[in-house]
């Protein structure tokens, strides 16, 4: 176990932190103000990687088709807002729930009827390839910087968009207190929708992220959605903060737990609590803590 | 009330009759369908009458299965170990979780029995000294008797028989001061301890009864599949689970047999039909959330 | 004279040849779940035979059930039942999980139809649970990888990192790697099932001073790694052996450059030279614009068998001693190459070497560089009783 490595560790923790702080923002914010659960979130991460492998067939530029892949989110999940989810504000858990878990069940196999079972290639785009030195020794890829430079950035801009915005100001009030926001003549269906919205376009900026450095193929979202609704739990819903400090806590744990839970359990019980430290952690929040770490009580 | 009595009782007998027509392939078929009808049963118990959407059950539906794979091993054959065994197996495992569970609520529940049930998962997906991942062949069919479960005409008749007691169990526990209790609690928490009760033993005790059925059904599957793999505590099953008992009529017992007999029947249409039978599935569930509401 | 013409009358009235009027084939892959691409490629391998045999199997028209197993052992199962007691299918081939085979070995055996495998062999069902109704027209698993174990210390490798995921095979594979080698191990490592993250092993791998890495790795696992490993900057410098799970035609789209310098082992390279390979890898190209990957080989060869079994016993399935015995000589040309059943119904045959290459039009392909292992049964047949 060397620093260098130890420090390599610490920087893949953290750009997966910040890639599940993308996925995370989504589920609480769709949970702190719109009461609800989505499990089709997955489903816009795997989507995000579909659209920009589509779209950069079509053109040389990777910026020109992450724009059209987002922009192609931005309408599927307003169509998916206005259709499927619209309904279900006023309908209890066990329903939005089943929803969406139809809805992700049929993308991912909607994803495998129109491109096939094969993985799908998607090249970082070339002026990202290589490497960096950040410390003696130790040479990172600068794609997996310019990961975490993205989900800086896209957090700065989240909080930017919440604290400086009139849309912002509405959906943090919305967040807090659903009742009032009405009362302000806000038009809740628009806001709704942009905030849905909001969270699939940052689900789909995630999966556009790590599509070249995974495979891109059906469910590819799944196993992050669900670390990902275990980041909400431990941080608290609705929390932004609690959402930053989880992922981050998360990704780190998750990341350096693989190296060191075969060292100290042995192969057989350290792989398991490899897979299975996350949940454990988010076992003990909740007994500790029902509402997570920084979340409110919510009334429902 | 009554006609649905009746309808149970005509669907037990048409069940009974199947082994009839000689064709072993519809007598496993509805097998499947009884196993499935108690574990969706059991999970509308928590789901329905107490209003706690649990993503995990398939856990307790694993541990059943596994209990019925491994008991074998240790030279004990006999349904009236394996059974109970099972049920006890998935009871603790139930009241564990669901002691730590059960202090949450809404969302937060949802996602920490998810998170159990891969703890569960993961653990069987470990154990290497059982073949992992990959699961193993069922050693040896569970008894009665000399009768092994492995037989589909014996084992369909055990499982009507498993399922009209649980279905008769469940009906006369809702239907008690127990159940009212429960169903007032998920209906008006605040009323509830306004007279003085508290929900959370009720719940957990229910949560443990749902969990011992979940795993009846598991060592039944075992035998029926005459295998054993971690595949069976998936989320996907949790999920599968969930969608049988919303199929039916979520708070009603017959509703959750009805839900898994539909959805076992779908399933192997569709995937008669098409290998991309998950889409139609899919779109299913969301039709029937959105259009059909309780 | 009289005599002889009745007695040879008597005879064959006696033992009426009741050939059949088609045959019911049941073909049973995973057409979806994990394994879902494997299959659809079992799939095409399956039809290009079918093509080539004119939709005629052994001379009878040829009727086909396909079922599903859903990469699941339980479905499987279940999907059986339904080709065995519903449609009634004479004889059945596919399935794509060694667990999938594990589950199959009761329900053939209790159902008396054969079950011709074509991918995969789980040690099980080569040794201690063999059966007289599973053919495997595959691999037995460690015929994939045991040979490259020398192959490696002939490479130059002193100082080995192995590498696989925590899962059956993956300790099958890594465990057959092993035999052979001759160097230094610097770690033998498992990482679990759902990783696809490998930057923290790939930087263990740097800095254990390795000079050869063996990976098992299949599909998105396996996508990822490659592709990981060449953004790590290894690709090229530590030399990556694996066998066709890494890297194949299958996944060569996914993987792209970072495919290439990998050396894999296999059963069957689209290289192979001899007549009926080139037919098969001809069709194969001009029907799905791509080389063969070795599922659609293996399923290629399973049709073959078969056909020449039942062409052997002239259509009659219900002798089945005959029938097992035709299976058995396995009299056709492989387009692996030479190919014959041990006394366990598994197969014997050549494992090769290959690196992964590109060609001047930048597809990529594996050159095979030679045989590591020669006509070589399973470890597993003394497990077996069978004669």
């Amino acid at each position: 176990m060397t620093a260098g490595l130890l420090l390599e560790q610490g920087f893949n923790g953290l750009q997966f932190g910040l890639v599940l702080f993308l996925m995370a923002i989504g589920v609480s914010l769709a949970f702190g103000v719109m009461n609800i659960i989505n499990l089709a979130h997955g489903s816009m991460l795997m989507l995000g990687a579909y659209f920009i492998a589509a779209a950069a067939t079509r053109t040389p530029s990777f910026l020109i088709a992450l724009f059209v892949a987002l922009a192609g989110i931005a309408v599927l999940a307003s169509l998916i807002e206005l259709a499927i989810i619209r309904p279900l504000y006023a309908r209890g858990h066990l329903d939005q729930v089943l929803a969406t878990f139809g809805v992700s069940i049929a993308l991912n196999e909607a994803v495998i009827m129109i491109w096939g079972r094969e993985a799908v290639f998607i090249a970082p785009p070339p002026w990202l390839e290589g490497f960096v030195r950040i410390a003696p020794g130790l040479d990172y890829s600068v794609y997996r910087l310019s990961i975490t430079a993205v989900a800086v950035l896209a957090g700065l801009g989240l909080w930017l968009l919440l604290a400086r915005t009139r849309l912002g100001m509405q959906i943090r009030a919305g967040a807090e207190k659903r009742e009032v926001i009405a009362g302000l003549g806000v038009n809740i269906r628009v806001l709704f929708t942009a905030v849905f919205v909001i969270s699939a376009l940052l689900a789909a900026l995630a999966g556009v992220m790590i599509g070249p450095l995974l495979a891109v193929q059906s469910g590819m979202g799944d196993p992050l959605l669900i670390l990902a609704l275990a980041v909400v739990v431990i941080g608290g819903v609705g929390s932004l903060k609690g959402a930053l400090v989880a992922s981050l806590a998360v990704g780190l744990i998750d990341t350096y737990g693989r190296m060191v839970w075969p060292q100290v359990l042995g192969d057989v019980a350290g792989n398991i609590m490899a897979n299975a430290a996350v949940y454990v952690l988010m076992a003990i929040i909740i007994a500790w803590r029902p509402a997570g770490l920084f979340g409110r009580a919510h009334a429902h | 009330m009554r006609i649905r009595a009746v309808l149970l009782a005509l669907l037990f007998v048409a069940a009974a009759l199947v082994p009839l027509l000689g064709e072993p392939y519809y007598t496993k078929l509805v097998v499947r369908m009884a196993i499935f009808a108690l574990a969706a049963m059991s999970l509308d118990l928590i789901v329905g009458y107490a209003g706690l959407v649990s993503f995990g059950h398939a856990a307790f539906f694993g541990l059943g299965c596994y209990a019925a794979g491994v008991l074998p091993m240790a030279g004990i054959h006999s349904a009236l170990v394996i059974f109970p065994a099972a049920a006890l197996l998935a009871a603790a495992v139930g009241l564990l979780t669901g002691a730590v569970s059960l202090r949450a609520s809404g969302l937060y529940f949802i996602f920490i029995t998810l998170a159990f049930a891969q703890m569960v998962f993961y653990i069987a997906q470990g154990m290497r000294m059982l073949s992992g991942d990959d699961g193993f062949r069922l050693p040896a069919p569970t008894l009665i008797g000399d009768l092994p479960l492995t037989n589909p005409n014996v084992l369909l008749y055990l499982m009507i028989a498993i399922l009209a007691l649980a279905t008769w169990l469940c009906h006369r526990l809702m239907q008690s001061r127990f159940g009212y209790v429960v169903q007032a609690a998920r209906d008006n928490q605040l009323k509830l301890a306004a007279i003085g009760l508290n929900a959370y033993p009720y719940r957990l005790a229910l949560y443990t009864v749902a969990a011992a059925l979940a795993g009846i059904a598991g060592a039944a599957y075992a035998n029926l599949t005459e295998f054993v793999a971690p595949a069976t505590m998936s989320w996907v099953m949790s999920g599968e689970l969930l969608f049988m008992v919303i199929l039916g009529a979520v708070g009603t017992l017959t509703g959750a047999i009805i839900g898994a007999v539909v959805f076992v029947g779908l399933e192997q249409i569709l995937s008669g039909y098409t290998e991309h039978w998950l889409f139609p599935l899919g779109v299913i569930l969301v039709l029937r959330v959105l259009l059909l509401k309780k | 004279m009289k005599r002889l013409a009745f007695v040879a009358l008597a005879l064959a009235l006696a033992f009426p040849v009741h050939a059949q009027e088609k045959l019911k084939l049941g073909f049973i892959v995973a057409l979806s779940g994990a394994l879902g691409l494997p299959g659809a490629e079992q799939r095409r391998g399956f039809e290009v035979a079918l093509e080539h045999l004119g939709n005629r199997i052994g001379g009878l028209p040829v009727e086909v059930f396909t079922g599903d197993s859903k990469t699941n052992p339980q479905a499987t199962v279940q999907e059986l039942s339904r080709l065995l007691e519903k449609d009634r299918v004479d004889v059945l081939m596919g399935l794509t999980g060694s667990n999938e085979i594990l589950a199959a070995l009761k329900p053939v055996t209790d159902a008396k139809v054969f079950f011709i495998g074509a991918n995969g062999g789980p040690a099980q069902a080569a040794g201690e649970g063999c059966t007289p109704y599973y053919f495997n027209a595959s691999f037995q698993n460690e015929q994939l990888t045991e040979g490259v174990g020398a192959f490696m210390s002939k490479q130059g490798v002193k100082k080995l990192y192995l590498l696989g995921m925590d899962y059956e095979a993956g300790h099958e594979h890594s465990n057959a790697a092993r035999k052979g080698y001759t160097g230094d191990v610097a770690a033998h490592v498992f990482t679990p099932i759902n990783q696809v993250d490998f930057a923290a092993d790939i930087a263990k791998i740097r800095a254990s001073g390795a000079d050869g890495v063996w990976a098992f790795y299949p599909g998105g696992p396996g996508i990822a790694f490659t592709r990981q490993w060449a953004q790590a900057g290894l690709q090229g410098k530590i030399p990556l052996f694996s066998n066709v799970a890494l890297s194949e035609p299958l996944v060569f789209q996914a993987q792209g450059k970072t495919a290439l310098g990998i050396y894999v082992t296999g059963v069957y390279f689209a290289d192979i030279d001899n007549p009926e390979n080139r037919r098969f890898v001809d069709t194969f190209r001009k029907k799905f614009n791509r080389d063969p990957a070795s599922y659609a080989a293996m399923a290629y060869d399973a049709t073959m068998l078969l056909d020449s079994a039942v062409r052997e016993v002239k259509g009659n399935l219900k002798n089945q001693e005959a029938f097992r015995a035709a299976l058995k000589k396995a009299n056709f040309k492989a387009v692996r190459g030479p190919f014959k059943f041990n006394h366990n119904q598994q197969p014997i045959q050549n494992t090769y070497a290959g690196i992964v290459e590109a060609r001047k039009d930048g597809s990529l392909y594996i050159r095979r560089t030679g045989v590591i292992q020669e006509m070589r049964p399973d470890n597993f047949a003394s497990k077996c009783s069978m004669k």
